[in-house]
């Protein structure tokens, strides 16, 4: 570790985790160039309170099952994963576990019979359970008479880690890796707040930090520092934040206690939150033409939105109520906003809390880790989202308008805890919005121009480059960055082809001399390609590239500024889940989703890298 | 005589499954008489629950009429199931049978396991504990779009390959490296195609090939394979038991299913003889 490093902060400080803390035969597949691996780290089973509301009884072991592609629940993957996450909702395991388990001291109580009900009112109850600082367990089910609930959580949290064990290939085959997760639920104003937590190994702390017992994000870290990384040996952990969609800019807005030191706090911040999900079943979190500040023009914005116009800006504010579709939009609740927002802190403060790599999720409350695919969308919520019709009138949050998710690439030595983790952590991964596209994002000073001609990209590149979620190295020669981009169609499974590519863009983020963020998205390879969709019959004519390669200086570099560039692959377009369902209904039986314009019939799948940033001085 | 040759015997054996039966009939079977009996636990609940909603604590009125909806609705509730109500409702079909499925579940013994269990269980299902037989292997791909004619491209590539040339200086820049580790067949079904992985099923060691893909065409050799291998006891345990627990947890509710078909068998009467008596051979 660098002097500079270590002098940012004490924190920056600790040492390096050891390269393995749990006990496994060496993996046969290691390669030093790096494997690509695909995954899930968001994925919720009956243990979630709002899962088993909706009547899925699938649990943590069934969910590990069905990624590594056994039929669970009447469904199965096409392709397995190569590791997930199960992350229940912290809060309420207890609870959830009491409520449904006859003879508990609660089963009995009006709030476990609600529960059980499964009515919306119920769903409610515990949702807004969790919303706001002072939200505490209740008193009925976890006070005198009830539900030992720290002991109760404990167990149900040793059944998590049980599974995930279980799941585990611990063989030189490395088939499956499965983390130790779960997530952090807080809210406020029902503005969403969530992270997800991922151990780095099976040393996890006894009991998880709920929003509970830390209600704000600066509490979660601190606990996660007090009780992993310093509280028991060989325990790491990292913090994924959420549907900043849903958030009203709050959960990049940082928060500042009395007494806080900004500083430290965005050290803190940058050290366990190395990364944002991007996608997944609520909607895409990129960008948005309807807020002032991502930049100019971007038609390719308008993918998977949760919410549409009209709705309000916050500018400068926050606002509340997202979660259920209210309140102002910020910039913050989109990648390329929080990007600029950290460049602008890297320059007040010395330190950026946002230097933010990009993954993409299920969120699935089915317990079906990596079921992203649009022709067989099952619906978010087990049997009540079983036929068509439920699916796209539901409004749990938007029918329509939700999706099936997507997935986090990983470049990785190995498929190992550790080696994924370590990729997350170095921010050497990707999202996608379900296709399983190989992209591969290089940044140097000296990268051959002709790196897209013949030969090894991957070798040639990493010689004198660095991969995406890297800070480029100290300058070079008097010119500007050059990225490097190669990426591969998804080859499909067994009778479901893959799409091919359409174009490859960068997206460069800078400050202007004047401190504001600006935004440019560039073509680098591929572009609009005629290829088109029968919306008759869901036929798709596809006249994309097998393989995009594309090198690219930025010719506006100013070396005093710093600057981020991240990559979008898109594939060309296929039909929607949506549009699918409503071809298999008699038109008179179709529900107004799928006359509502702004209901595509179309989606450009895509993928997004994390960025590779430039640091004056770095 | 031991208490392992006591749980032998098939009188205690009956005696166990019978008590854990009886208990969840107790478990599972509400009283009847609850959901009409108000007494004072009833009473001061319900004025809890108002008083949490209402941010103040109810009058009589209010706590009467709390009292009267709850009843009204377990009045109504009896009355459907009375007139048969619950039997064409799907959520209410479904609901049931999820309860008495999972209370049934819940009497299997999961705790532990003896290790001669898990290792009948590994040894019964070999292929799904080994580690799968795995393939190294380098491939330099001539992608569709940039060749006239993929295939030809490749076998050009072939050719230099043989002459000596270095995997690295030849093929279309692509994202993966050239080489990759031992790795499961499925696995190079991932990235590069199903026909790409069935296409190494056979493919001799050491020599280069060509095999198509929707990416285009690759030259591969394969460096190095490595078979099958049986996991040791340690290396599945968590697996097997995971997997145990399972098989336990479904042959409990497999063994309740074949009483229920016996205490409540199928109606073949409308059926003809010789269909009635196959479909009753396979146990309907």
């Amino acid at each position: 570790m660098s002097l500079t490093t270590c002098l940012m902060g004490q924190l920056a400080c600790r040492p390096e985790p050891e390269p393995f803390v749990d006990r496994r035969e060496a993996c046969s597949d290691r390669n030093p160039q790096r494997n690509l691996y695909f995954g899930d780290l968001h994925v919720h089973t009956a243990y979630s309170f709002d899962a088993w509301i909706n009547d899925v009884r699938t649990d943590p072991a069934g969910a590990y099952r069905f990624a590594r592609g056994e039929q669970v629940a009447g469904m199965k993957l096409a392709r397995p994963l190569d590791f997930a996450a199960v992350t229940d909702h912290a809060e309420y395991l207890a609870e959830v576990e009491g409520c449904t388990t006859p003879g508990s001291a609660v089963y009995d109580s009006d709030r476990c019979q609600d529960f059980r009900a499964g009515t919306t009112a119920a769903l409610v109850n515990f949702g807004l359970g969790l919303d706001g600082d002072d939200a505490t367990r209740w008193d009925d089910l976890c006070g005198k008479g009830g539900l030992d609930c720290e002991a109760r959580a404990g167990a149900v949290w040793k059944r998590v880690q049980e599974a995930a064990e279980a799941a585990y290939d611990r063989s030189a085959a490395c088939r499956f890796t499965s983390f130790v997760a779960y997530e952090w639920s807080g809210s406020r104003m029902l503005s969403n707040l969530h992270r997800n937590v991922i151990f780095r190994s099976s040393r996890v702390p006894a009991l998880p930090v709920t929003h509970f017992e830390a209600p704000t994000a600066g509490e979660l870290w601190q606990r996660l520092q007090g009780e992993c990384r310093e509280g028991r040996e060989g325990c790491d952990v990292l913090a994924i934040p959420h549907n900043s969609n849903w958030s009203n800019g709050n959960l990049f807005t940082p928060e500042l206690p009395a007494g806080a030191d900004e500083t430290e706090l965005a050290e803190v911040r940058a050290d366990l939150e190395p990364l944002l999900e991007i996608y997944q079943h609520k909607g895409d979190s990129e960008c948005s033409r309807g807020v002032v500040g991502l930049g100019p023009p971007d038609e390719l914005c308008d993918f998977e939105k949760l919410r549409v116009l009209p709705f309000d800006d916050c500018g400068d504010g926050t606002g509340s109520q997202g979660m259920v579709g209210r309140g102002c939009v910020s910039r913050l609740d989109f990648l390329r906003g929080i990007l600029l927002a950290g460049l602008g802190a890297e320059q007040r403060l010395g330190v950026n809390p946002f230097r933010l790599g990009v993954i993409a999720s299920t969120d699935t409350h089915n317990g079906t880790p990596g079921n992203v695919e649009e022709a067989t969308y099952p619906g978010h919520f087990g049997a009540r989202e079983s036929d068509p019709v439920t699916r796209l009138t539901g409004n749990v949050p938007a029918g329509a308008r939700n999706s099936p998710g997507g997935l986090v690439a990983v470049w990785a030595e190995e498929n190992s805890r550790e080696s994924i983790w370590d990729a997350l952590r170095r921010r050497e991964v990707y999202g996608t919005s379900g296709p399983r596209m190989a992209v591969r994002v290089f940044g140097g000073w000296g990268l051959p121009e002709d790196l897209c001609g013949a030969g090894d990209f991957v070798a040639a590149a990493d010689a004198r480059g660095v991969p995406m979620g890297a800070i480029l190295p100290e300058r070079t020669g008097t010119s500007g960055p050059v990225i490097a981009v190669s990426a591969q169609m998804d080859p499909g499974s067994a009778g479901a082809p893959g799409s091919r590519l359409e174009r490859i863009q960068v997206i460069k983020g800078w400050q202007d001399e004047d401190g504001v963020g600006q935004i440019a998205v560039i073509d680098v390879a591929g572009g609009p390609d005629g290829s088109s969709v029968d919306e008759a019959t869901c036929a798709a004519e596809q006249r994309g590239a097998a393989l995009l390669c594309g090198v690219w200086r930025d010719p506006e570099f100013d070396p005093a500024r710093p600057a981020f560039y991240y990559v979008r692959v898109i594939e060309d377009p296929v039909c929607r889940w949506s549009w699918r369902d409503c071809l298999g209904l008699a038109e008179d039986a179709r529900p107004p989703a799928c006359s509502d314009p702004t209901v595509p019939r179309t989606i450009q799948e895509r993928a997004w890298t994390s960025p590779i940033w430039y640091s004056p001085g770095a | 005589m031991t208490w392992r040759a006591l749980v032998r015997e098939p009188l205690v054996q009956f005696l166990v499954a019978g008590l854990a039966l009886f208990a969840l009939h107790a478990q599972v079977r509400p009283d009847p008489d609850a959901g009409m009996r108000v007494d004072r636990d009833r009473v001061e609940s319900t004025r809890a629950g108002l008083t949490e909603r209402l941010a103040r604590a109810p009058d009589d009125r209010e706590l009467a009429a709390a009292l009267r909806d709850a009843l009204d609705d377990e009045r109504m509730a009896r009355e459907a199931v009375r007139l048969g109500l619950d039997r064409d409702d799907p959520i209410v079909r479904r609901r049931l049978i999820q309860k008495l499925r999972l209370a049934h579940e819940s009497t299997a013994d999961v705790d532990s396991f003896a290790d001669a269990a898990l290792l009948a269980l590994r040894d019964a299902e070999p292929a799904r504990y080994s580690a799968p037989a795995r393939l190294a292997l380098t491939q330099v791909l001539a992608a569709r779009g940039r060749h006239p004619d993929p295939a030809a491209a490749a076998g050009e590539l072939v050719r230099l390959l043989e002459a000596g040339a270095d995997p690295a200086a030849l093929g279309d820049p692509g994202p993966h490296a050239r080489r990759f580790g031992l790795r499961p067949a499925s696995d190079y079904a991932g990235l590069f195609g199903p026909e790409f992985a069935a296409a190494l099923t056979d493919m001799p060691a050491g020599t280069w090939s060509i095999v198509q893909s929707p990416l285009g065409a690759h030259a591969v050799r394969v460096d190095a394979r490595a078979p099958a291998e049986l996991l040791p006891l340690a290396a599945a345990r968590p697996r097997l038991a995971a997997d145990l627990a399972e098989r336990r947890r479904a042959e409990a509710v497999e063994a309740a299913l074949a009483e229920l078909r016996r205490s409540d068998p199928a109606d073949l009467t409308d059926l003809p003889a010789d269909l009635a008596a196959m479909l009753a051979e396979h146990d309907l």
